[in-house]
């Protein structure tokens, strides 16, 4: 490399200097000299070594969660387009079933003990009032359109428990005619399981025994996430004049690990079936365990008011 | 230069051995080192994704990393210039990709740090020059740059550049020659006589 003496500055100027060299001294010698950055400035930056904080950081946290958010709303809607073009039945299906399972309301039959003396007699009559099946569980009808068949069908039967939840026989009615109407219409749907068992509701509400007996038996409890639900009211409804086939479901139900009201209806039905069918001791025993069990339960007092002196 | 070179006496006692500590060297010399940072970045540096404060920082927590390293071979404030004119080359390299990659326009040059001048007239005329003299330094390579801001604007003796940019004294004067014939070039080449005469006119009043 060539050696160069030391130079001086644009700004400084020299005589040999060509026009252009003055030119550009006059700019560089009027270029003005920075100022510092204000004190509130440099506490701010002073502030942020001290606490490791950086604003480049956050920006790009910023920028991330941004990305983050417009890339789940893209892959949101493309999943819901995909759902709705692809495979909107599955889709809604699990949906909509899960709802219908997850209702489970409490449950109202309950036999009474026969009179005084102790005979096998029919246990009586459960006066029914289930609670509706429909409860909390079972929002308002959508306001969107439904998609497909299935959410045609969901949104029928959506309404039809909507009016069962509303409470009243002629509610429960209204929900009758539209479960056999939702039934007529979707034939064999998804959703028909759940449907039948609503009809059930209705039918009990409305003091129709039979035909709640009727479709209970024909129904698969098994199939339904209320099964030991269904299982006591089929089982009450028939101990009305079937005990044996009624002490096969009170049997399951005692064996179960129940809420202690349901247990306590399995264990007295029980105890009421087999005195009906002649098998007092069983039947003893069944009240003496009630007893010990529920001794303020709502049958005690029929059990003490009819046992021997 | 105002405290280039300077002798500093920020110093803390460990276990005998003098200790620099990063809040008194902040304390002493971020001032001074956000007008290098102003300088160096040149006008419109403030705007857009870029500002004198996260360059500031950006050079603090560079001296807070290579504080220990730091040998008092060099005056505290030519080591500090140093890691100055590294961060902002960085940054500047940086935003060239950002503006290539998202088609950025180049910032508006506004003397944004001059804002106080009192008159108007010579704050225009000083912003003119400074657009003017930027416009041709930005088009350089980043060392033809570097060496033209030190030496024709802050006025740096050889001896100091040299150590800034880790070159021998007598490199710094040929490359500055160099630099020097290729600003000339830039200048004609973007405002030609003409222009290059009006600009000056303005500067001379």
């Amino acid at each position: 490399m060539s050696t160069v003496d030391p130079l001086s500055p644009w700004a400084e100027g020299t005589e040999e200097d060509s026009p252009l060299d003055r030119r550009l001294s006059r700019l560089f010698a009027a270029v003005p000299r920075p100022t510092p950055l204000a004190d509130h400035s440099r506490q701010r930056v002073a502030l942020r070594l001290r606490t490791g904080a950086s604003r480049g950081v956050g920006l790009m946290l910023v920028r991330l969660v941004a990305v983050g958010v417009v890339i789940g709303m893209a892959g949101a809607a493309a999943a819901q387009w995909a759902a709705v073009h692809w495979f909107g039945a599955q889709q809604e299906l699990v949906i909509r079933r899960f709802r219908v399972v997850a209702a489970e309301p409490p449950l109202v039959p309950q036999p009474s003990l026969p009179k005084k003396p102790l005979e096998p007699v029919a246990v009586e009559r459960p006066a029914v009032a289930p609670e509706l099946a429909a409860s909390a569980a079972f929002p308002a009808p959508a306001p969107s359109a439904p998609s497909s068949r299935l959410g045609l069908e969901a949104a029928s039967l959506e309404a039809a428990l909507s009016a069962l939840k509303a409470g009243g026989k002629a509610n429960a009615s209204r929900a009758l005619l539209a479960l056999e109407q939702h039934l007529r219409e979707f034939a064999g749907g998804a959703l028909e399981l759940e449907a039948r068992v609503a009809r059930v509701d209705a039918l009990l509400v409305l003091g129709r025994r039979q035909e709640a007996r009727r479709e209970l038996s024909a129904l698969p409890i098994e199939n339904v996430g209320r099964k030991s639900e269904l299982r006591l009211i089929r089982a009450e409804l028939r101990a009305d004049d079937d005990c044996r086939a009624a002490l096969s479901d009170f049997q399951v139900l005692v064996d179960q690990s129940l809420p202690a009201a349901w247990a306590e209806r399995a264990l007295f039905g029980r105890g009421a079936c087999l005195l009906k069918l002649g098998d007092k001791a069983d039947a003893e025993r069944d009240f003496a365990r009630y007893l010990e069990r529920f001794p303020a339960g709502r049958f005690a007092p029929q059990i003490r008011a009819q046992q021997p002196q | 230069m105002d405290q280039l070179g300077a002798t500093v006496s920020l110093e803390a006692e460990l276990d005998g051995k003098p200790v620099l500590e990063l809040e008194a060297i902040y304390r002493e010399h971020s001032a001074v080192v956000s007008k290098w940072v102003r300088r160096l970045w040149g006008p419109g540096g403030a705007s857009g994704m870029v500002d004198a404060e996260d360059l500031l920082q950006e050079v603090f927590l560079v001296v807070q990393r290579r504080l220990g390293s730091f040998r008092a071979e060099a005056a505290l404030t030519t080591w500090l210039y140093g890691i100055t004119v590294l961060v902002v080359n960085a940054r500047r390299k940086k935003e060239r990709w950002r503006r290539f990659l998202w088609r950025r326009a180049e910032p508006e040059l506004q003397l944004d740090h001059d804002a106080a001048t009192p008159a108007a007239q010579e704050n225009f005329e000083r912003a003119e020059a400074s657009r003017l003299v930027y416009s041709v330094l930005n088009d350089l390579s980043e060392r033809d740059r570097t060496l033209l801001i030190l030496f024709e604007l802050e006025h740096l003796p050889g001896a100091e550049i040299a150590v800034i940019l880790g070159m021998s004294e007598p490199n710094v004067w040929v490359a500055l020659t160099r630099a020097r014939v290729r600003f000339k070039k830039a200048f004609e080449h973007h405002y030609g006589d003409s222009d290059a005469a009006e600009g000056a006119r303005h500067v001379d009043g």
